[in-house]
Parts: C-alpha cells; structure tokens; sequence
C-alpha cells in the first residue's frame, strides 16, 4: 500500500477497503457497514454497487482483449509506475 | 421473490434491486446464441469458479465451462491464443455471450457479497430457441481481440451480441454511472462524490489486475 491509506477524501480508506473486499469470496458487510459509518448507509451501499460494477467492466475488457491507448499510457505512466502495474498480465497489449 | 435483500445488512435501494432482478431474468431466459438452460449452466460455473466451488457441467460444450472459468475466476490472465482457441470451438458470437453471462453474474454476486446478503439461486432457465439475431451493422475488426460494434471501448464490449452489450450496459449505467455522465468530474450520486467513486473503481481494478 502507498502512504497511510487515507488518500485525502472522505472514507478514503474505508472506500479502498470496499474495493478490496470486491474480489473476496465471502458475504461479508464489513468494509460497506465502515464505509457507512463515515458518510451514510446510502452512498456504502452504492460504493458495493460500484465495485461489483467493476468487476463487471474487468472482465469486459479482459475477454475481449482491450487495450489501453498510447495517450492514456503516457498521461498515467506515474501511477502505472506507482501501482506497479506494468506486471499485470495485459499491461503490454 | 427473488432478491428480496431480506438478509442484507443494509437498505437496499430499488434501482439496485431491480438490475439484479432484471439480470437474472435475462441470464435464464433464452439468449442469443445460448439456450436458457446452457446460460444457466454457464452462470452456474462462473460462479462456482469465483467462489472456489466446483461444479459439473455436463450440459455445456467443455470449451463453454473454460469460459466462464476464466472469466468468472481469472479474467486477467485471458491471452489472444486462449480466446482464439475458445472462438475455434465455440464461434466468436457464442464466446462473446458466455463471457458475458459469466461477467455479469460474478459482478451481482459481488454486490450481494458486499452487503452482506447470500448468494442468489438462478431462476428455472426458460424454454424456448435462441434467436439467433446478427447485430445491426455487423461487428468488424477491432483493436481487441474480437470483432466489436462501433468505437473499441468498454461499453461496446459485446457489442457483437447487442442483447449482451444492453444487459451489461444496464448493470453499469445504474451500478456505477450512465456513460453520459462520465465527462462530468464533478458527478455525485446517493452521496458519493466522483473521487470516492473513481476511488472504488480503481482499487477494484486494481485487485482484479485489470490494465485497462
């Protein structure tokens, strides 16, 4: 992880910690109810919703072969470096 | 009736409510290209493959069951030569309905995963032949490994079965935003600003070693 977790936005952590949990394999509410406890049952429950969204959108892209554009390359070539994300499987398509 | 959230720990707003309904109507319905039963069938491994779970088959063709293996459980380690070989097996437009369906079902069970509800049965799949209807226009090649309708972009992913590209589009436009309001940095909605947004999004990818 980069720095403490808390990112500079409301729930930050507690955010990341949805996402997280997104690729879990257990029911498990935890990371939402703490994301609720910050800033309220509505916008958790939409934060789960996003993230199951996603994990929708990856496998589109993934079974499809999409690849990332030179232009979105270059404009996030810091946080590529930062996230180590050149050692994803599809980050040379 | 189905995804009634009894369980859940939260209040469950209709909008999310109905998507899931919606979604598991359509993934037991006839489809496309894949019968009722074979999508069920197709759900059920995705799952089983999510969760760790193993499950038979014995329905589906064995290239069908790698598809929503990979898709439901692995789906950043999909190669060119992989879905080249699936696609000699199975015919690109069936491929593209399996990862679908196998999408699609992975990405509800997180939602109810996440709110801390038990997973959802699948409906009694319907009756009933696929319909076998082509995309109007046609798909063509595309930068991705398959042939898409319009600009080679998330939202058009499978395109190439255009009732699979309305079914996902109608879990993204209302789990995460419509594309419309994407150009807008300063979205909010139920109380998440577009940075928590964004936040979630991408740790999510993240997790999952999504590139793109």
């Amino acid at each position: 992880m980069i720095g403490d977790g808390g990112i500079g936005i409301p729930a930050g952590a507690e955010l990341v910690a949805v996402g997280r949990a997104s690729v879990g394999v257990e029911s498990n509410p935890g990371p939402v109810a703490a994301v609720a406890e910050v800033i309220g049952e509505p916008a958790a429950v939409y934060a789960a919703a996003v993230a199951a969204a996603f994990e929708l959108l990856n496998r589109a892209v993934d079974a499809i072969g999409l690849p990332t554009g030179a232009a979105s390359r270059r404009r996030l070539a810091n946080v590529i470096e930062a996230l180590d994300m050149e050692s994803f499987p599809h980050a040379h398509l | 009736m189905v995804f009634s959230f009894a369980d859940a720990a939260f209040e469950i707003p209709e909008v999310f409510v109905e998507v899931s309904r919606r979604t598991w109507i359509q993934v037991a319905s006839p489809g496309t290209w894949w019968s009722g039963p074979e999508r069920v069938a197709i759900a059920e491994a995705a799952r089983a493959a999510r969760i760790r779970k193993r499950t038979s088959a014995d329905e589906l063709p064995k290239a069908a069951v790698d598809v929503a293996t990979m898709i439901g459980a692995t789906p950043g380690y999909t190669t060119a030569t992989w879905v080249g070989d699936m696609i000699d097996v199975l015919g690109e437009l069936r491929y593209v309905e399996a990862a679908s369906i196998a999408s699609r079902v992975v990405s509800i069970d997180t939602f109810t995963r996440l709110v801390g509800s038990g997973l959802e049965a699948f409906p009694q799949p319907g009756s009933g032949k696929p319909s076998q209807r082509h995309s109007d226009p046609a798909p063509r090649r595309s930068r991705a490994w398959i042939e898409m309708v319009g600009f080679a972009s998330p939202p058009n992913a499978f395109s190439a079965v255009p009732e699979e590209a309305a079914a996902m589009n109608d879990i993204t436009d209302n789990f995460y935003m419509p594309e419309f309001d994407m150009q807008y940095p300063d979205y909010s909605r139920m109380g998440l600003h577009r940075t928590q947004i964004e936040t979630v999004a991408g740790v999510t990818s993240h997790a999952n070693e999504c590139f793109f």
